[in-house]
């Protein structure tokens, strides 16, 4: 069990490494000279040397990257245009996408499992082809329309809902108010893979030979479906959780565009807008360590859930 | 199939295809969702002959017009006709899903073939080396690709091909795990065939099949991420015909002219509902369990 987390926390070390290498270059690979763009277009050769002075520019590229991670690790991100601090800027914005993400799994996981479950258990009748059919649309139909789809009908036409905005928590009705919509988009496109899974994988459950046993001792369905062939399908789905995370990401940035939300995706469009290039590194490094840390997160969970993996 | 055309069929291949091909036929979502995909493509090449009127014509008189017998399903708010946009659209979106997915395919299946045929380190590397472009989710690439090349259709099916390559590669490279352990292999092997010979000639033409169905899940998936992406800025720049841009400019009317934003949407999920009961079909008929 040690050594297994130890390989799983090594191999993410070297692709968090190899990742924050590939930002580095990435940005400096940005046509157009950092010293003017910091100098606030001073094209003064003396300014010049001396924002390149003060920000390494002027040292080897190695040297650049170790005092950006060394920054980096002690929570300096450096500054925006607007000389406010990134990792300020980030911290803030996380809170509000964290909810927004976490609201949207349950969405997906409250409609997403039991659907799946009772398609897989009714194979063939209408309830599977209902939530088959439901599951396909949902994954050709793209947040973004659905977000405007949700905005023309439950805040233009019918008033439900705002149509845009957040509201702090300390204002839980108003803020779930504003939530229900955005989680409720990005929580779809995740339902229907949850179901498509959780059906397949329970039709192989169903199928193996410890339910054939189950079914034989006289248990009752209830307790078979239950107890036998759902707990195997769970180590599936925490695999898919981890492979979906790059589409929750994006469809987070997506959500928080439409409805207006502040938050950590809605930075990062309006850092590529106004081409803030220290905003822009510092927003994809934290989404590039926050996905393998919850790939590791993953891991160990699927780990503790089945023990062959551990060994092997 | 009657026994009288299967004797007349000798090579195995060609009864294969006639397998397939009265499988498919019998799968009536599948033939619907082909026919779908062939009117999108064909509306994308013939867009010019097809639409009423050029993408950027503009008719002042007719601002935000509802639908009528001269712009069958209104106008924006330039006056430009709603239904030519919608089939000029099509363009962009076939582009990128055709373009990003042949871009994936080139960078996956060598990768994967490889990753897959030599096993050990080889592997290794290549397994680290697909997390790192995972740790980048298709968006934010195109973020820092808009970033650095600008925001335009080629870039962003840049980022949509590298970002469709991670999950081709893992399904190349296990394909290629199992196929390795087929009996023709070591038979290769012992005729004196190369490495590359039993890659290119024996192990690649078995996953076509596989690789077939894997396009028609990803050029889906890439018509909407190049919808998402014109969405937000980061694709197909005004004043070019886009499902994505239309839905922008779209989202200031919602309260004027709603139907603005329904038609776009509803062309990319026919559009992406086609190539998905395609693939299924596909999956279907290719699976050796499938037995009508």
């Amino acid at each position: 069990m040690g050594g297994f987390l130890l390989r799983k926390a090594g191999a993410a070390l070297i692709v968090l490494v190899v990742a924050s290498m590939l930002v580095f270059l990435g940005v400096r690979a940005i046509p157009g000279d950092p010293a003017i763009a910091l100098g606030a277009e001073n094209r003064d050769p003396a300014v010049l040397a001396a924002i390149r002075h003060k920000y390494l520019l002027d040292r080897p590229l190695p040297v650049q990257y170790a005092h950006w991670i060394w920054l980096a690790l002690h929570g300096d991100l450096g500054v925006d245009q607007r000389q406010l601090p990134v990792a300020h800027t980030i911290v803030t914005r996380i809170p509000i996408t964290l909810e927004i993400a976490l609201l949207s799994l349950l969405v997906s996981i409250l409609v997403g499992i039991p659907a799946g479950v009772i398609a897989a258990v009714r194979r063939g009748r209408p309830e599977d082809y209902v939530a088959t059919a439901g599951a396909l649309v949902g994954l050709s139909v793209p947040h973004f329309w659905l977000g405007l789809l949700f905005i023309i009908w439950f805040a233009v036409d019918l008033h439900w809902l705002p149509a845009s905005g957040y509201v702090t928590i300390h204002h839980p009705i108003a803020n779930l108010e504003h939530m229900v919509m955005p989680a409720i988009v990005l929580g779809t496109g995740f339902a229907a893979v949850l179901m498509r899974q959780m059906r397949s994988s329970m039709l192989n459950s169903l199928g193996a030979d410890y339910v054939r046993t189950a079914r034989a001792k006289g248990l009752s369905e209830w307790s078979v479906v239950g107890r036998h062939a759902f707990r195997n399908s769970l180590i599936t789905i925490t695999t898919l959780l981890g492979l979906q995370l790059g589409a929750l990401i994006s469809g987070v940035v997506i959500t928080e565009t439409i409805f207006g939300i502040a938050g950590f995706g809605r930075l990062t469009i309006d850092a590529v807008n106004q081409r803030d290039y220290a905003l822009i590194q510092g927003v994809v490094l934290v989404t590039a360590a926050g996905y393998v840390l919850v790939n590791l997160l993953v891991d160990v969970v699927y780990s503790l859930l089945n023990p062959r993996i551990r060994v092997s | 199939m009657s026994a009288v055309d299967t004797a007349s069929l000798t090579s195995p291949r060609a009864r294969r295809r006639v397998l397939l091909r009265k499988r498919f036929l019998r799968r009536p979502m599948a033939v619907a969702g082909l026919v779908v995909v062939l009117g999108f493509v064909v509306m994308a090449v013939f867009a010019p002959w097809l639409a009423p009127y050029k993408a950027g014509a503009t008719d002042f008189n007719a601002l935000l017009a509802q639908p009528s017998s001269k712009h069958l399903l209104g106008t924006d708010s330039l006056g430009r006709d709603e239904l030519s946009r919608l089939i000029w659209g099509a363009r962009a979106s076939m582009q990128a899903g055709f373009f990003a997915t042949v871009l994936a395919m080139l960078v996956a299946v060598p990768v994967g073939l490889v990753a897959g045929y030599y096993r050990g380190w080889v592997d290794s590397v290549i397994a680290r080396l697909t997390d790192v472009l995972l740790a980048f989710p298709f968006l934010i690439l195109a973020v820092g690709l808009a970033a650095i090349l600008g925001a335009s259709l080629l870039n962003a099916t840049l980022a949509l091909g590298i970002g469709a390559a991670p999950a081709l590669i893992r399904v190349a490279r296990g394909e290629t795990f199992a196929l390795r352990e087929e009996d023709y292999v070591p038979a290769a092997i012992a005729n004196g065939a190369t490495d590359r010979t039993i890659i290119f000639r024996h192990i690649l033409p078995n996953m076509t099949s596989t690789l077939l169905v894997q396009a028609t899940v990803t050029i889906p998936a890439a018509i909407v991420g190049e919808a998402v992406l014109s969405f937000l800025g980061l694709g197909v720049q005004a004043p070019t015909p886009s499902w994505g841009t239309m839905l922008q400019d779209a989202q200031s009317y919602l309260s004027q002219a709603p139907r603005l934003a329904v038609f776009p949407g509803l062309a990319i999920v026919f559009a992406a509902l086609a190539f998905n009961v395609l693939g299924d079909g596909l999956r279907d008929i290719f699976d050796p369990r499938t037995t009508r």
